[in-house]
């Protein structure tokens, strides 16, 4: 039976976790709308498995897990590989080096394939570890590695040496 | 080090907008995901009597046009003609089918080998339920009749729902999506739980019976993944059918052969043809089979 008392459980951890859900999955699809639909897509989920979650000890890494599914998984389809960063800030022209590495960034990300977006935006815009990587994207530590040093490898291309010293990371 | 990138990152993040959805509505549609299955059961149970009488109409009048599919569909693996010959009554009334343009016909034509075996082992058996004739059924829950379902969405803003409009039985699965485009996004359905895993060089066909009153086009597809959900090579998807008549229901399928030793291989049948408030795609039959 539904409970108020679970659903208050559900309800401050959902509230609590919503902004960032939804900003690891923007910047790994570029796109708010979808953003939205796979975050209220995995929240839905949640609720519906909340109350048999007593065992999953790590909730949080539970729940990337099923985002970076969501985001993912539709998403890099052979069919639906078309540009998917499109729907990005537009932030106008501008001569700023700051604006400049911005628009640097995007660009560099739309080309990555999804995959190695993630990873990118897991371990440096969330701060998780290769192995925590791993597990949100259900592969080897390995493949987080190797998807890791490409991706910074083709920003390195991209960025000014001084702007982004990656080297050794 | 790193401290660059994340600044950068958070650069793409200025201009967030609101979520297009509240903690409330999550909570609701929740509650409603976890309780439909429940809450049809008693309202099936009283227009069961009904839905038995039309049944045997339906059955009746479907089984006519499923025949004319089934005949097609046997010339996508079988070339050889024993096994038509072994039909004569699907035969003939696939004659006057002719008519139809080959694109709606059945469209698991993506692996051209015909062998020998695979020739005298029909998919879709002699036309009654899913995988009737051919060889063992793969999936738990192919006609959608069991409670809770062995399916789960496929695709972003899918939303599943039981459908008394069957093919055979009492349900089948209306699948639509909360996404309102204008981007095409994949909506469909995939087996879960998977308890089918693959053998290295044998052939399996997943095939699903699938009808909708608007003009979309739909594909099955086979993805073997490791043991631990992993992708395993590509995913080897049918080509379209596209449901012309919305009164009929069309088959698709798609055989693929097993890359590898104990992966798991569920099937998945979608369409990016449906956006928020179209009609659903039901689907009903489904069925997989190895050999």
């Amino acid at each position: 039976l539904r409970s108020a008392d679970d659903d208050e459980g559900f309800r401050t951890f959902a509230s609590e976790r919503l902004p960032h859900l939804r900003r690891v999955a923007f910047l790994i699809c570029g796109d708010w709308h979808l953003a939205d639909d796979a975050v209220s897509t995995v929240l839905v989920k949640l609720y519906t498995r909340w109350n048999q979650l007593g065992s999953v000890r790590n909730l949080d890494g539970y729940v990337r897990t099923m985002l970076v599914r969501a985001v993912i998984d539709e998403r890099r389809r052979p069919w639906r590989r078309e540009e998917t960063m499109t729907a990005l800030p537009d932030t106008g022209p501008s001569a700023g080096g700051e604006q400049l590495d911005h628009l640097i960034l995007r660009d560099a990300l739309a080309r990555m394939p999804p995959r190695r977006r993630a990873v990118l935006v897991l371990r440096y815009f969330e701060g998780l570890t290769v192995e925590e990587t791993a597990q949100a994207m259900g592969c080897a530590e390995g493949t987080v590695k190797s998807q890791t040093a490409r991706a910074l490898a083709s920003l390195r291309d991209l960025l000014p040496a001084e702007d982004l010293l990656l080297e050794g990371s | 080090v790193t401290e660059r990138l994340r600044e950068l990152f958070e650069d793409l993040l200025v201009d967030e907008p609101e979520p297009n959805f509240t903690i409330d509505e999550v909570v609701q549609d929740g509650y409603e995901e976890q309780h439909k299955w429940q809450r049809r059961r008693p309202m099936l149970v009283g227009v069961a009597a009904a839905v038995v009488f039309l049944l045997a109409g339906i059955v009746a009048r479907s089984w006519n046009g499923d025949e004319d599919l089934v005949t097609r569909s046997g010339g996508w693996s079988t070339t050889s003609s024993p096994t038509t010959a072994e039909r004569p009554a699907s035969s003939t009334t696939a004659a006057p089918s002719t008519t139809t343009p080959s694109t709606t016909a059945t469209s698991a034509t993506t692996t051209s080998a015909t062998s020998a075996t695979t020739a005298s082992d029909p998919p879709a058996g002699g036309g009654g339920g899913g995988g009737g004739g051919g060889g063992e059924e793969l999936l738990p829950d192919p006609g959608f009749e069991a409670s809770p379902p062995g399916w789960d969405d496929f695709g972003p803003s899918t939303v599943l729902a039981v459908s008394s409009a069957a093919r055979n039985g009492r349900h089948a699965l209306a699948v639509t999506t909360r996404a309102g485009g204008p981007e095409r996004v994949v909506t469909g359905t995939t087996n879960d739980p998977v308890e089918v895993t693959t053998t290295s060089g044998v052939r399996y066909t997943g095939t699903c019976w699938v009808r909708s009153a608007q003009a979309i086009e739909v594909r099955v597809q086979l993805q073997e993944y490791t043991a631990d959900w992993v992708r395993s090579g590509d995913p080897t998807p049918s080509n379209p059918v596209a449901l012309s008549d919305p009164g009929r229901w069309y088959q698709v399928g798609v055989t693929h052969t097993g890359s590898g030793d104990g992966h798991l291989l569920p099937l998945t049948v979608f369409t990016d043809d449906v956006f928020s408030g179209d009609a659903p795609l039901l689907v009903d039959d489904c069925s997989l089979t190895a050999g």
